[in-house]
């Protein structure tokens, strides 16, 4: 199958009184068409500058040094700024954590939602308010007329969420970047909105890329996922593979640490110790170096990416070579 | 926890009622209010940790201000060791006070970012007079240590800090004035996992050293049932359901409280299909909640007496300390399918 999107060896950097700081290093990943990719790390490891960079929307001081995302072909990081306005909307659309700041507080929703529809689909007006409409009713508006004549500050978190949604889908694009689309929302709307995307992403057939930072809406929606720290790509497998077998001691680590409402009563969570390098740029080995409690001297060097099987990657050389067993 | 029930709680909150005026509306002769909390009672034992849970405008970080007293509620009141907290004069409440600490989420805004941690740290502990001058050095020392800092860090400003090492600033900061309860409001929502897990392993181990009793309101349930002792789940300014948290998590009773482990996402791709209330509609809003019992309006298991009668707090069993406000299903009997 030929992956809707193809990333190669991504790498982006900030700029800051003229040093530059690598926050996304060599990053390679595919999207398959029809397929949920999640994208998970902490807070800086650069997993929303990846997605970002793909769609043109860093901010001015970001320099992407070098490689590639062809989409469908094309290089999306040498597209000028109007085609990239063909393919934003159209072919790939954002959902940002961030709904508030997001959506145009001084037009109402079906202002802002039969734009993107005019000038992407070229409807006419009427007809626009009434695909409008009917897409607000796919993502759990009913009352879509009401919903259309609002401002965005008149609904909750949860609604402002699904009008996002709604937009997002509204050109039918074949890939929708999500970054943390959930994050900022209460568990019982974060349930709805997750059962949402799923159920639309079926039904259309989109490819997702989902950023977050939270292990269990990984486990809820995703297909393949990739682990980020520090700027490199820890580890990239099957959903199911990942969490049976993590073989990265980050993902493992990452695993148990995050307290379940099933665990036993009694189990003490097992914490990271340290925190997050900075300036990791200047690392030659392993980031994961100071915080690993199975390092040996070999992980100062360069770590490759091994392949354990087709679609199982894994950046560290104990681990790739079937070294190291838990427990 | 069993022990709990023959001794006498440490705080009693006594039919809190919190209600905030909603912006705007000067003119108006009936102004709206936000019914933040509106009727709960609470005991809360030496020693141990009780968990407030609920969404956003649920009220839970409104109790955890009256505790510490923070704010007067506008109805009802809270007793430290059997004494009113919520109508105390100042003198005697700024003495009760040192007892009662907080711990924030936001360690960013909790932090005066123009003073050095030993500022921070020596400013209650003066205020109070908890050490003499001369100790000073050494106490904060011996806080930093506590929480797991160094103590060459004491001249660093906030900022030079990361999110978790603040939130240990936070908490040395409320250890300061050798307090009995901490309300720990969201301590780790703004940390990442890794951090989180250092955090609630650091608040554990304080608890055991010091014999802490804390409140540690959150929406997590991963966390808090890590953490607590008991459990108290909360929607729109009421407590739905009470009980041990063991108890809660393997028998809940109330359709809230079902659907919220429901909705909580697991580290665990093959249950992703598992069977589970998916709640309709959003929370309604507390300005004008629903008659009756407020859940009724996305309750799966609503009849029509929910849209009419108040429900109270009961045991599930005969002299059980799990209590839950839903009759329908306690009448039922449905609390062990």
């Amino acid at each position: 199958m030929e992956p809707l999107l193809r990333v190669e060896d991504l790498t982006v950097a900030f700029m800051e009184d003229k040093k530059q700081t690598v926050v996304v290093d060599g990053a390679s990943f595919t999207v398959n068409p029809g397929e949920i990719l999640c994208i998970v790390g902490e807070s800086g490891c650069g997993k929303s500058v990846t997605a970002l960079s793909i769609l043109g929307l860093l901010s001015p001081n970001a320099r992407i040094l070098k490689g590639k995302a062809l989409f469908e072909g094309q290089d999306l990081l040498k597209m000028s700024e109007k085609e990239l306005d063909y393919i934003r909307g159209k072919e790939i659309a954002m959902i940002f954590q961030d709904v508030m700041n997001s959506l145009n507080p001084v037009f109402t929703v079906g202002n802002q939602l039969t734009e993107a529809i005019r000038i992407h689909l070229g409807y006419d007006k009427k007809r626009s308010e009434e695909y409008a409409a009917e897409i607000l009713e796919k993502v759990g508006l009913p009352d879509a007329q009401a919903v259309m004549r609002k401002y965005p500050h008149m609904l909750s978190g949860g609604m402002q969420q699904r009008v996002m949604i709604a937009m997002a889908l509204a050109c039918q694009p074949k890939l929708i970047i999500a970054d943390e689309p959930t994050t900022a929302l209460d568990v019982t709307i974060q349930l709805q909105i997750m059962k949402l995307l799923a159920k639309l992403q079926k039904e259309f057939q989109m490819s997702i890329i989902l950023i977050t930072h939270d292990l269990g809406v990984v486990a809820e929606l995703a297909d393949r996922v990739i682990v980020m720290y520090a700027g490199h790509f820890m580890e990239e497998a099957p959903v199911y593979g990942l969490f049976d077998k993590p073989l990265h001691p980050y993902t493992r680590a990452l695993l148990k640490s995050v307290p379940s409402i099933y665990d036993d009563a009694d189990k003490k969570l097992e914490s990271i110790p340290g925190t997050v390098p900075e300036r990791y740029q200047d690392i030659k080995g392993c980031r994961f170096y100071d915080r690993c409690p199975y390092h040996v001297p070999l992980c100062k060097e360069p770590q490759p990416y091994f392949t354990i099987e087709p679609g199982h990657y894994v950046r560290c050389h104990r681990a790739g070579k079937g070294e190291l067993t838990y427990e | 926890m069993n022990d709990i029930i023959n001794r006498e709680p440490l705080i009693v909150v006594e039919g809190l009622k919190k209600y905030y005026p909603v912006k705007g509306h000067v003119l108006k002769k009936n102004k709206p209010v936000i019914h933040a909390v509106d009727g709960v009672d609470l005991e809360v034992f030496e020693g141990e940790t009780l968990g407030i849970v609920g969404e956003s405008g649920c009220g839970k970080s409104t109790i955890g201000r009256q505790i510490v007293a923070l704010e007067r509620p506008t109805s009802g009141r809270v007793l430290y060791r059997g004494e009113d907290i919520s109508h105390m004069d100042p003198n005697r409440l700024r003495k009760v006070r040192t007892a009662l600490q907080m711990v924030f989420q936001d360690s960013t805004s909790s932090l005066n970012p123009r003073k050095q941690i030993y500022d921070i740290l020596a400013a209650p502990m003066l205020y109070h007079g908890i050490v003499k001058k001369e100790n000073l050095d050494e106490e904060i020392d011996r806080l930093l240590n506590l929480v797991g800092l160094s103590k060459n860090m004491k001249y660093r400003y906030p900022h030079e800090f990361s999110g978790g090492q603040r939130q240990r600033i936070g908490i040395a900061k409320a250890l300061s004035v050798k307090p009995k309860v901490i309300v720990c409001d969201e301590p780790v929502s703004a940390l990442d996992v890794s951090v989180q897990a250092q955090i609630l392993n650091l608040l554990k181990e304080l608890q055991e050293e010091l014999k802490l009793t804390y409140i540690f309101i959150a929406h997590g349930l991963g966390a808090v049932r890590y953490i607590s002792d008991r459990i108290a789940i909360m929607y729109l300014g009421r407590i739905v359901e009470i009980a041990d948290t063991e108890e809660l998590f393997d028998n809940p009773v109330h359709p809230y409280t079902k659907a919220l482990f429901d909705a909580s996402p697991l580290p665990e791709p093959k249950l992703r299909d598992r069977q589970r209330i998916v709640l309709k509609g959003e929370i309604p809003s507390a300005v004008s909640p629903p008659k009756g019992c407020r859940f009724h309006t996305r309750c799966p298991y609503a009849i029509e007496s929910c849209t009419l009668d108040d429900p109270v707090l009961l045991s599930v069993k005969p002299g059980s300390s799990h209590k839950a406000a839903c009759p329908v299903l306690l009448a039922k009997g449905e609390s062990h399918d």
